[in-house]
């Protein structure tokens, strides 16, 4: 017997988690629906249809985030209730199988279906305000190199790993616990920034929020330093890795769970 | 020639599923609730566990079922390291916890979504004993009472077929009929090849069920004997019929007292389960000495 992986034994795991949650998911997609509908019929009708691609995308990124780690963090939610843990890490599957159907759903099921929620209620909204305007408006291509919105893909995949990471580390609280950290650790690396730049540098560092251009006082003068593209790489690549590590990290804290 | 033969016979039908080796845990390190536990348990038995309140009872089966890691020692079942929790290691293992939440399906739809993880899964016995405790499969588990979810769990639980089966206070939430309907069920559910643990704190629960009983008190294994061996050495009776030289324990009652004394004379007794644990638990070691 593979202890580590079986494709059957995956299925019915799978075939059972969904059996056993699709009412929640359903009703949560709902939501999902339901507050695009508000949201964005609010902007169009507020705007008198002047919906653009930027508001699109602003909406479409913060949806994302907002909704994709909430649920996340939920995911693991069995295994921090007394009640129901004992039945989730008996039951006969490696934590493999578990961490894989956890993480299919969470991120590439979650993904596919807020893109086609998205794009239904953007497309609904777009055309009704269309439908008498002078001036149309187009719908959002969020996989377009224009904007740049692909790139919240990236940053989602690492809020992903975090809130994943999260949702079996706490036993409770799993979004607000999760959030708090990121939070606290944001603000300290906020704060270090500036002084790993004047320990570099030796000047005096009048801009230095991370992941951005570098600004010195250098004989009274400002003076910036801006990111190269090869920068962008290195900090992408960096973001990559450190979700995949996240998303490791949390499949070996799922193995040392107890109840 | 008779007693080869039995001891052979024995060594074939009763194999040690369950070791516990020095094993020491504690949710905090320096507060322990178990420490240096040694303990064998047989397939064709039904133990029964025995403990107060907070002595550990519940924690001791999830060390078994791997779902705490001791601090200390190891613990195996069937050869394989609990905390591993390995499939081959689960399948054969099914743990009715003291308090659950079902999903919301019916029994039915349980059956057909869990029951595959389980290869010696038995359908038609889970809808014989279903029907014996008179609970609809077709009923979404969510609209069940307590009493009628923990039956369904416990029928899924002997269904299951595995080779362990640990229940957690399984007679909590059951009225008086369902108990003794679980008592037989439980009983006729045995095989040379299953290993069931019951733990509980209602002693009375047990009686006519269990064939071996554990208790667990001040952080060890004080008491792992058979019914039939306690019976064999120790007397259960009122003061009148008492062994007068040998008295351990005397309990007093409404009527008289209630004594355990030394079974001189090898007297056929029924095991006061309840005497025996408060004898225990009220530290009066000559009992427990008397047993060793």
């Amino acid at each position: 017997m593979n202890e580590t992986f079986n494709l059957t034994r995956f299925l019915n795991l799978f075939k059972k988690h969904t059996a056993e949650q699709y009412k929640t998911y359903l009703i949560s997609t709902g939501v999902l629906i339901g507050v695009l509908i508000l949201i964005l019929g609010f902007i169009s009708y507020s705007t008198k249809g002047h919906m653009g691609a930027v508001v699109q995308a602003a909406m479409f990124v913060n949806f994302l985030f907002f909704s994709g780690t909430i649920f996340t963090s939920l995911i693991f939610t069995d295994l921090g209730d007394r009640k129901k843990s004992i039945s989730t890490l008996a039951l006969p599957a490696s934590h493999f199988e578990k961490y894989l159907v956890a993480w299919i759903y969470s991120y590439v099921i979650f993904q596919l279906v807020f893109l086609g929620c998205f794009y239904a209620i953007d497309y609904l909204i777009i055309t009704i305000s269309n439908a008498n305007a002078q001036e149309k408006m187009e719908l959002i291509n969020v996989f377009s190199s224009d904007r740049k919105v692909w790139v919240s893909f990236l940053v989602f995949a690492i809020l992903h790993s975090i809130c994943f990471f999260g949702a079996v580390f706490f036993q409770k609280l799993h979004f607000i616990k999760t959030v708090f950290c990121f939070l606290v650790f944001i603000t300290v690396l906020c704060l270090l920034n500036p002084v790993l730049l004047h320990s570099i540098f030796q000047e005096e560092v009048n801009d230095g929020i991370p992941f951005n251009m570098v600004g010195l006082i250098i004989n009274k003068e400002n003076i910036y330093i801006e990111p190269t593209k090869t920068s962008y790489i290195i900090a992408a690549t960096i973001a990559i890795l450190i979700s995949v590590i996240l998303w490791i990290s949390t499949y070996f804290r799922l193995k040392e769970k107890e109840v | 020639m008779y007693c080869t033969t039995y001891v052979l016979q024995y060594y074939f039908t009763h194999n040690t599923m369950i070791e516990l080796t020095n094993l020491s845990f504690g949710y905090r390190k320096k507060a322990l609730l178990f420490w240096n536990l040694n303990l064998n348990l047989e397939t064709g038995h039904i133990y029964g566990l025995l403990g107060k309140n907070g002595a550990g009872k519940s924690t001791l089966l999830k060390n078994i079922a791997g779902l705490v890691f001791p601090t200390e020692g190891t613990c195996k079942v069937n050869g394989l390291n609990a905390a591993k929790r390995l499939p081959s290691f689960l399948q054969e293992l099914f743990f009715i916890p003291e308090e659950m939440e079902l999903p919301s399906l019916s029994a039915n739809g349980f059956v057909r979504r869990t029951s595959h993880f389980y290869p010696k899964f038995d359908h038609a016995q889970f809808y014989k004993v279903l029907a014996e405790f008179d609970v609809s499969p077709d009923v979404n588990l969510n609209q069940l009472s307590f009493g009628q979810q923990k039956k369904v769990m416990i029928t899924f639980g002997l269904a299951t077929n595995t080779s362990l089966l640990i229940m957690d206070e399984p007679t909590n939430g059951l009225d008086i009929p369902s108990k003794v309907q679980f008592r037989r069920i439980m009983a006729s559910s045995l095989t040379d090849e299953r290993c069931m643990i019951i733990s509980t704190h209602q002693v009375r629960d047990l009686d006519s069920l269990i064939d071996t009983l554990l208790v667990l008190h001040r952080k060890e294994i004080v008491l792992n004997k058979s019914l039939d061996d306690i019976g064999d050495r120790l007397l259960f009776s009122n003061s009148s019929n008492a062994n007068k030289e040998g008295i351990l324990y005397k309990a007093q009652n409404s009527i008289g007292n209630n004594t355990i004394s030394i079974n001189n004379q090898q007297q056929n007794n029924k095991v006061d389960m309840e005497l025996l644990f408060n004898a225990i638990i009220d530290d009066h070691t000559a009992v427990i000495e008397s047993l060793k």
